[in-house]
């Protein structure tokens, strides 16, 4: 467990509140879980590492980037719900799922145990900011946030052909969302409400 | 034999997506007056498409003695998969027939070929091998999808809306199968395949944002074969779960989530009003329940009895929506409402079969969901038989004038 691994799920909490502005700090940290899990295994190949590294760097700094100038309302209802129930499937995951379950039963290896419960923990923040979030612009970001989480568990993953099959995936459900996001956004501002 | 089969097999694959590329370059090329051309064109490709599946299955089924399952090098080609392909290309081409053109409101080509590739892409999502990639795939034809019908300036919202949902259950089935080993991946892969298909914390039409409570009729069709792929795939990963432990939280988080979507569905088709849409809403909801039957079939590892569920709605549901109100879809939508329903109450019937070898409390509780969705549903869909002889005179009277000719409807 690394210290990038230890804080990107209370990133992730934050990105529910925040919205886009700690998306860049989540991806950030999830590239660097990422490069330190394959440093723990020396006999992975780089090229997915890297891959991984940048999908996820790729998703959290674009977007921010591109929706930087669109306005959302002012109002952000949903933060508590959306919180609290982000909090008790982690700790749900955290209580029933613990990484010596992972270990004792499972013929393949994980890379590193303790990463599947991290990125069970963010994919969940992720997808309940998806389900109870209102506005674009947060759901957005909660998709995003629950994309780092799956591109953390490709990359904990033993198989190699899973992490270009999800990075290839994410990358393309991203790039449709991105389109739409810009143009709800826009469609928004236009109207004027 | 076997090469014949590979080269069947991947004709079968590629049809859909040379026919819909056709579509879209005949539809570019002619004038206004000549859409009624390329619009034609689509009942012979999905024809064709119907042929060469039915070919394969008829292929695999003899071939079933020697190999049972043959597997190519990143395709797996089942009964299951097989089957599930001639029931979708059969749902593509009844939609090609029930919605034909009006001249109000004509398809565009593109319109026009995009079933033909969503279709191609769940039919490939089945065949494939790894799990992942089946995912994967299902997901680049929702988004495939979204970017084609959502194009249109002002249904950004509803485009997001799905993308949202299919999103999320895409993103729950992955975290469920890279957790490997453990018994939560089973039930976060049944969570995910559920909200794919259309089950309970989803529907499996959903309405548009801020406009009536009926869904978009015109890719309702598309829709619904986008979740009954989905279910397809459930069904696939329970006959051959990756771990013991997995598999089975997977059959009990799909029977439970078909459970559960079946009670809110029984309660939701007791307070539809009485009125014009009746029978379409009541039709919609039968569909409900056809795939909530399909998932606790999947659950219970009886692929046959899902591909039973699917075909009734997948046949049926397009003779529903149709836009224009003419004699003779009048017929049709009485004709389709009997098949929808006859072939929803057998697939109960089986499911019961199947159930109550298992619990006879389990058993209980599902016919008290069931009957009164089955009394509602045959008093709305069933109509006497005097009305549908009388449809039928008036069209055999009317179509001598000036009627023009369309294809005899099935049902």
């Amino acid at each position: 467990m690394t210290l990038a691994l230890a804080l990107a799920p209370l990133a992730a909490l934050l990105s529910v509140a925040g919205g886009l502005t700690v998306l860049p700090i989540l991806g950030l940290l999830t590239a660097v879980s990422v490069v330190t899990l394959h440093h723990l295994n020396q006999d992975l190949n780089a090229a997915r590492m890297l891959f991984v590294a940048a999908v996820a760097l790729a998703i959290s700094v674009i977007p921010t980037w591109k929706l930087n100038d669109y306005t959302e309302e002012s109002r952000t209802p949903g933060t508590l719900a959306a919180l609290s129930l982000a909090l008790f499937l982690g700790f749900t995951v955290c209580a029933s799922l613990p990484a010596e379950e992972a270990m004792r039963s499972s013929s393949v290896m994980p890379v590193n145990p303790s990463a599947i419960t991290t990125s069970l923990m963010i994919t969940f923040t992720g997808l309940a900011a998806l389900a109870l979030r209102t506005g674009i612009k947060y759901q957005f970001a909660g998709l995003l946030t629950a994309c780092n989480g799956i591109l953390l568990a490709a990359a904990n993953a033993p198989q190699t052909r899973a992490v270009w099959i999800v990075g290839g995936s994410i990358l393309l459900l991203v790039t449709t969302c991105l389109w739409l996001a810009q143009r709800l956004s826009l469609l928004r501002s236009d109207s004027d409400f | 034999m076997t090469s014949l089969a590979e080269i069947l097999l991947f004709l079968a694959l590629s049809w859909p997506f040379l026919a819909g590329t056709a579509l879209r370059l005949t539809g570019v090329r002619g004038p206004v007056d000549e859409r009624h051309e390329h619009s034609t064109l689509r009942i012979p490709f999905a024809i064709t498409g119907l042929f060469l599946s039915v070919l394969d299955l008829l292929v695999v089924l003899s071939m079933a003695g020697t190999a049972p399952d043959a597997v190519h090098l990143w395709l797996d080609e089942t009964l299951l998969a097989v089957s599930g392909s001639v029931i979708l290309n059969a749902g593509l081409l009844t939609e090609c027939i029930a919605l034909t053109d009006s001249k109000n409101d004509p398809l565009s080509p593109a319109e026009c070929a995009r079933p033909f590739w969503t279709t191609g892409l769940v039919t490939v999502a089945i065949f494939l091998a790894d799990p992942l990639a089946k995912i994967a795939v299902l997901l680049l034809a929702s988004v495939l999808r979204t970017a084609l019908v959502d194009a249109v300036r002002g249904r950004a919202a509803g485009g997001w809306s799905v993308l949202r949902l299919k999103g999320s259950g895409a993103l729950l089935v992955l975290s469920g199968l890279l957790a490997p080993g453990t018994s939560a991946s089973g039930m976060l892969a049944g969570t995910g395949y559920a909200v794919l298909a259309g089950l309970f914390p989803a529907t499996a039409f959903p309405p548009p944002v801020g406009k009536s409570d009926l869904p978009d009729m015109r890719d309702a069709g598309e829709t619904f074969r986008l979740a009954a792929g989905a279910l397809l795939l459930a069904s696939v990963l329970n006959s051959a779960p990756s771990s013991a432990g997995s598999g089975a939280t997977l059959s009990v988080a799909l029977i439970g989530f078909g459970f559960v979507t079946l009670f809110i569905t029984s309660l939701r088709m007791q307070s539809v009003l009485s009125g014009s849409a009746v029978r379409l809403r009541q039709g919609l909801n039968v569909s409900q329940v056809c795939l909530a039957l399909g998932a606790i079939a999947a659950g219970r590892a009886q692929p046959a009895v899902t591909c039973l569920a699917l075909s009734a709605p997948m046949l049926t549901v397009p003779w529903f929506i149709r836009p224009e109100p003419g004699r003779m879809s009048v017929l049709a939508g009485r004709c389709a409402g009997w098949a929808l329903g006859l072939m929803s109450f057998m697939t109960v019937l089986f499911v019961l079969h199947d159930i109550a070898t298992l619990s006879v409390v389990l058993t209980l509780v599902l016919v008290a969901i069931l009957l009164p969705a089955v009394r509602r549903g045959g008093r709305d869909l069933l109509s006497s038989p005097e009305d549908l002889i009388s449809a039928f005179r008036r069209l055999t009277a009317l179509r001598g004038d000036s009627t023009p000719v369309v294809k005899e409807p099935q049902g």
